[in-house]
Order: C-alpha cells, then structure tokens, then sequence
C-alpha cells in the first residue's frame, strides 16, 4: 500500500507548530524563565565585532544556515531500509522532545555563561575533568564525522565521470572566486558568488558532454583512488589560507544550500509523490543489508542530524549566544531552527522514499548483496538511462537521495526531460557541503590537535607554524582517511551516527546540570529524559557495534586491524560519555541532596540561635 | 489554486507591511562585513566555531571585523537605540538584506542609481549602508561621513 507524502509533510508541519507553541513555551517560561530584562552578552560583553545586538530575524538566518547541511539529508535516507514509519516518527518526536531542546538549553546556557563554548560550559558546570573530557570527545567524535561524510562523497563519485567533473570543477571555481574576491576585485563578494554559481551550473551542464567523450576517462576513477584524492583535498585545503579556497566554497555553498532545500520543499509541495516504501520493513528486527542490527538501536542513530545533532552544540554555544540581543529571541533562534531542521529531514525521507523498494535497495547495497533480499528493481534500469549512469550498488545515501531530489524535480511542470542534470546537481550539492565539511573539520581537528601537542612542545600549538601545521593535518587526514579506505557504510555510518549523539548526549548532560545548578531541579526531565534516551540507543548501539561488528570483522582474515581500530575508537568514546555523565551525576547529588541539606542544617541553626 | 490564494493574500499583505514600516522614519545603518568564522556546524555544512579565531589567514577579514566594531560602537555612543536602528550583517545573509533594504530605499528616497546598487549589491564588502545608500564601499567608513549621510538622508526624505 502506498501513502501520498502530502499528509505526512502537513502532519508533521501541524505537530512541530503544537509543540513550539505549547510544549517549547513551557520550557520558556517555567523551566528556564527568559527574562527580556536580563541583558545578554551581546549587551554586558558588548564589543561591535563579536558580542553585539542583533535581530531575531537576523541571526536566526544565522544560525540556521549554521546547523543545516548534508548531515539532515543523508541520515534519514539509509534509515528508510526500516520503512518510511520508524524514521518518520523518531525525526518528529526527536526533533520537537530532544533536538529543539537540545539546542534551546545550550543556547540558553551559553548566553548565561556570557556566550561560552560547550566544554567551558562543562568545565564550570560540571568539573574540569569533564571539560577536558569533552575536548578529546569532540576531536574523536570529528574524526569518525568526517569520515562518514567522506565515504558518502567517495561513493557518489566512483565511476562517475560527470560527478567527478562536476566536483573537481568546484576547486578552481572556488579558487578563482577567492582570487576574484580577494585579490582582483576586492570586497565584490556579490559578484565573486554570481560568477561562481554560473560556473558551477555550466560544469553540471558541461560535465554531460565529458561524460560522453574521450575525456571521460580521466575523470573515472575507482572508490580506492577517489578517497586518495579527498584526502589529499582535505589536507591541501586545511593548510591554504581561508580566502584561497574555503570563503568562496563556503559562499557557493550557503547559496546553494537555500536555493536547493527551497527548491526541494516547493518540489514535494507541488508534485506531493507517492511514497513506495511499506510503512515499516522486515529489517526492523536486525539483518538490515544497510545498517545492520535492528531498529533499537540502530534507527536512533542512523538519523542523527534531523533528529537530535550534537554538533548543533558548538554552534549553540558558538557566535549565536553572543549575537542575540534578547533573552525571548532565544526560544524562536533555539527552537525554531531545529524544527526547520527536522522538516528538511522528513523531505530527504519524502524523497527516498518516493523510490520503489527493489530501485532503493538496488541502489544502496552491493549487487552480491541485493541477489540475497528477494527483491526486484522496478523502474532502476529506466532511472539509470535517465541520469546517464549505472545506478546499481551505489552505496552511501547520497546517490538515492539525489534520484529521489531529481524525480521529484522531473516531476515540476517543464522538467520532465532533464533528470540527469537534476541528479548530477543533487550530488554537486551534497558533495560541495561535504567538501567544505572536510575542509574545516580537518582544519579544526588540526588546531585541536596542535593544542594537544603544545602541553608537550610548545611551538607545537603555534596555529602559523607551518611544520606543526603539516604533521597535524597529516595526522587528522590520515586518521579519517584510514576508515574512508578500510570501511564500508555499514560500519562508518553507525560510528558517525553514535559519535553524534553521543555529543548531543554529553550536552543534554552539560544542560541538565545547568537547570539543576540553577535552582530548577523539578523541571530537569525535560533534558534527563532525551538524556537518558540518546544516552542509552547510543552507549548500547555503540556497545553492539562493538561486540556485533567490529570483534567479528577483527577475527577475519585481513580485517585484524580495522576490526580492533574500529572497537577502540568506539569504546574510547563510549568511555569520554560515561566519565561525563558520572562526573554530571555526582555533581547532580551534591547540589540537589547535600547542598539542600547543609542550606536546611544552616537554617536550623539560624532558628536555634 | 491554493498557491494562488496564497499569493493574492501574503503578496498584498507583505507590500502593506512593507509600506506601512517605511513610514516610520527611524534611521537605519546596515554595516555589510564578512565574518571571520565559517557559517554551519560540522556535521552538516562544515564550521569552525570558535577554532576560527585561531587562525591566522583570517587576519584581514578579522581586521575589517575590528573596524565595524568600532564604527557601531561610535554609533551607538552618539545615537539612542530610537533614533538609529544598527544592523551588522554577513554578505551571505541575502534573504534577510533584501527586503530591509528595499524598505529602507522606500522610506529615504534614494537616488535611482544608489537604489540600483544597493538592490543589486553593485558594491564592495564592507560596505555600510545608511537610509538605503551605501556608503564608504570596500573600507570602513569614519563615523563622521556616516553622521552626514545620516542627517542628508533625513533632510531629503523631509523635504
């Protein structure tokens, strides 16, 4: 039985508004209390050029176009192996009971906290331990991100002559935009971005015609070669100075970004498809053929982003804090990017789920694979014909996605016969968020790294020490390059997925102990509850990766390494979680239990005397 | 015909909101800067957070950053919050810029090629705009040169 999409994206359009109204209104005013006459940082710490006043509106755009990317997208594509139900469901009770309050509470707090970072926050509320903690989660948890983000854009890409072009057209265009805008025409941001986006469009229409001629084989390469030069990519490009290659792509990229969630929403709104996936498969109970294990745990963490992300964290606790000019904006900025967030989810499942099972499964595991499920394509071969390449076991998310993008797109009056152009721009624009994705997060993990080695040597912390600079980012691209190469979407998707909440679990921990500290102790179950739940799919997912997956694959022949590699990262992990949430509980007793009684033996005294 | 409704609703709707807050004659300072961080958090479009103030390429960028700085904080010592709406802004933020100022070129008259370059955003970043004309494009103005297209604009949009 099929369903039409149209009642779901309504359906969940009415439960997100019922929530923010009612729900997310009691967190603001009863849990957290916001207080217009409370000024903010961007008031007490006002400096002009990182703390000042700004509109609601103003940076709500800010920080949506900040926790909005690839990462919502991606997610609920390989969660619809469990059927269109189980994703549907856990990105709309996610997003408005754990995601929204996630990123409401880290929010709220850094503003608190004079718009310091998560693990400042940790440090202060919690313990110094837990700050440090934080830290070495947050450069583990990057590493496994930027991995899993790298293989989707791998698998996108091999054998695809016209992708390939099309991305390897984004570096000199990014280049060129940054000397246009930086160097030629300074300061003609405007112009720089128009010209970029036409060359980016021309190299999707150009790369048909590469794909087509003696050139295309220079532009097929096999997965081991893509991930070699991604990862040359990712360290060429953490190294270079920002303008050269990072502040144009990054322009192209919010561009981009807008125009296509946009474009994808109008498309789903008009076309409103027919989902074919069944409400709920067979694979709820494990044996999945994309992620393996059943739907407890694995489909709370396959969909991470559009659900609960821990990353939205940093950027919670980043430049947001410092900008809000009232304590109110907070819960339209806090909340209402998050629901947004879980909307464009619920549209990337739309689109998956607007394929025929047997064209969805074909597409996301191995031939070997699909011959064991049963299952026939239906319209793979035409689709395939359609986008001008061989679709079949295109693992990674990202090539289903961009033919459900593209059906959907077909489907608009007047674009009936450009499917290839549709889908080849859907990878370009998952691709250039990822490529801008590796680029920073390596950039990032080389700081945090040079930081770590400063403690040892000091040179080594120096950000402009060109030496320093080089080990650390071969080091970081070298360390998630080693689980592109090693791994399959299978294993890196999981860890990511864990990774993730994992950090959404240490910040639900950082912002409970906030509420408590300040004297809200009976209103905590808002964030213990998410807590308790993220904490408890991921610890046991991860636990499950482990025992399940990674200590079978190290019993292999061949496979020793990645098997134990793959079980520490996790366990490490795992372990940063749990010293949180210990050093969280024992500071959650002392306020609530021995603080309450020293403040009541006090006040007995007080009575006697 | 539910999307026509919508637009033969929301359409005059937001004309009449639009016109209706270019009669109040508050004055606006839009200073247009780039940031010296990336937009979006790791996960999903890539952001360095904090991490961008350790590096070093960002020095012109942080720089220029420095100077807005000072520009709003001249403002905001010389005008109340009544008198001067000040707005700091990333280039990137389009959607937002684009009908802020359209309003503002509604409510100060601006000449036809001011209107045309700030519409079009025919001018270098930073650029301040002041009542919809931008002023000081590539550098940052001197808060004197912002005083005097503040009270030009207020003594054209009077007459």
């Amino acid at each position: 039985m099929t369903i039409n999409a149209m009642p779901l994206v309504v359906g969940a359009l009415c439960v997100m508004a019922i929530f923010y109204r009612y729900y997310h209104g009691f967190i603001a005013a009863k849990v957290v209390a916001l207080d217009d006459s409370r000024k903010t940082p961007a008031y007490t710490m006002y400096d002009g050029q990182n703390y000042y006043p700004t509109s609601r509106w103003v940076l709500f755009g800010h920080h949506f176009a900040a926790i909005t990317g690839a990462g919502p997208l991606i997610g609920p594509v390989l969660a619809a192996q469990f059927g269109v139900l189980p994703g549907y469901l856990w990105i709309l009770v996610g997003v408005v009971l754990a995601g929204a309050v996630h990123d409401f509470i880290i929010f709220f707090a850094s503003v608190r906290h004079g718009g310091k970072s998560l693990a400042e926050i940790a440090r202060i509320q919690i313990s110094p331990l837990s700050g440090i903690v934080a830290s070495i989660a947050i450069l583990f948890i990057l590493v496994v991100a930027l991995a899993g983000l790298g293989l989707v854009v791998v698998n996108a890409l091999s054998e695809s002559s016209w992708g390939t072009f099309t991305i390897a057209c984004t570096i000199p265009i990014a280049l060129f935009m940054g000397l246009y805008m930086y160097r030629f025409r300074r300061g003609r941001i405007a112009e720089g971005t128009i010209i970029g986006v036409i060359l980016l469009i021309l190299a999707v229409i150009f790369g048909k015609d590469i794909a087509h001629s003696s050139l295309a084989t220079y532009f097929t390469f096999p997965k081991p070669k893509i991930t070699l030069f991604i990862l040359i990519y990712g360290f060429v490009a953490s190294v270079l100075p920002v303008w050269m290659l990072l502040c144009p792509r990054d322009y192209l990229s919010s561009f981009m970004k807008i125009g296509t969630i946009a474009f994808l929403a109008i498309g789903i709104i008009i076309v409103h498809p027919e989902l074919k996936m069944p409400h709920i498969t067979e694979y709820i109970y494990g044996g999945g053929p994309i992620i393996p294990g059943s739907l407890f745990p694995f489909a709370f963490i396959t969909i991470a982003c559009g659900a609960i992300s821990g990353f939205h964290s940093l950027v919670a606790s980043g430049t947001s804090p410092k900008m809000v000019s009232k304590e109110s904006d907070i819960r339209v900025i806090g909340f209402g990017a998050m629901l947004i967030e879980g909307f464009i989810a619920i549209l990337a499942l739309v689109a998956a789920c607007s394929l025929f099972p047997g064209d969805y499964f074909a597409i996301n595991v191995s031939p070997q694979v699909f011959e064991t499920l049963g299952l026939n394509t239906v319209n793979l071969d035409q689709l395939s014909k359609e986008v001008g390449e061989n679709l079949v076991g295109r693992t990674g998310g990202a090539v289903s996605l961009a033919v459900g993008m593209a059906q959907i797109f077909t489907s608009i009056p007047g674009m009936r016969h450009l499917m290839d152009y549709w889908y080849h721009f859907a990878i370009m624009f998952e691709a250039l968020f990822i490529l801008t994705t590796i680029d920073t997060g390596t950039r990032v993990a080389r700081f945090m790294i040079q930081e770590f080695g400063g403690k040892i040597y000091k040179p080594f912390e120096r950000v402009d020490h060109l030496p320093s600079a080089i080990i650390s980012s071969a080091l970081i691209s070298c360390g998630w390059g080693y689980f592109v190469f090693t791994g399959s979407i299978s294993t890196i998707w999981p860890m990511f997925g864990t990774a993730n909440q994992l950090l959404a679990g240490i910040a639900l921990c950082v912002g409970t102990t906030f509420i408590i500290n300040i004297g809200k102790a009976r209103y905590a179950w808002v964030t213990i509850i998410p807590m308790a739940f993220v904490m408890a799919t991921t610890l046991s997912a991860s636990w499950l990766n482990i025992t399940d997956n990674f200590l079978p694959l190290a019993k292999r022949d061949g496979f020793a390494i990645q098997g134990y590699v793959n079980s520490l990262l996790t366990a490490v992990m795992m372990i940063c979680a749990v010293i949180i949430l210990i050093d969280s509980f024992r500071t959650w007793y002392k306020v609530v239990f021995v603080e309450k009684k020293e403040v009541r033996i006090s006040k007995e005294e007080v009575v006697s005397e | 015909m539910i999307y026509c409704t919508n637009i033969a609703v929301i359409l005059p709707i937001g004309l009449f909101k639009m016109f209706q807050l270019a009669k109040n004659k508050k004055s606006s300072v839009i200073i247009v800067r780039e940031s010296d961080g990336t937009g979006g958090c790791i996960c999903c479009s890539g952001g360095m957070g904090e991490f961008a103030k350790k590096d070093h390429s960002y020095g012109k960028i942080r720089k220029i950053a420095e100077e807005c700085g000072r520009l709003h904080r001249e403002i905001t010592d010389r005008f109340r919050d009544e008198e001067v709406k000040i707005i700091q802004i990333e280039p990137r933020a389009y959607f937002y810029l684009m009908p802020k100022v359209l309003k503002d070129v509604l409510k100060f008259n601006s000449s036809i090629l001011s209107t045309i370059r700030t519409i079009f955003f025919w001018y270098q970043v930073p650029v301040v705009i002041v009542n919809g004309k931008p002023i000081g494009t590539g550098r940052v103005p001197t808060i004197g040169e912002v005083i005097k297209e503040l009270e030009h604009s207020k003594a054209n949009s009077v007459n």
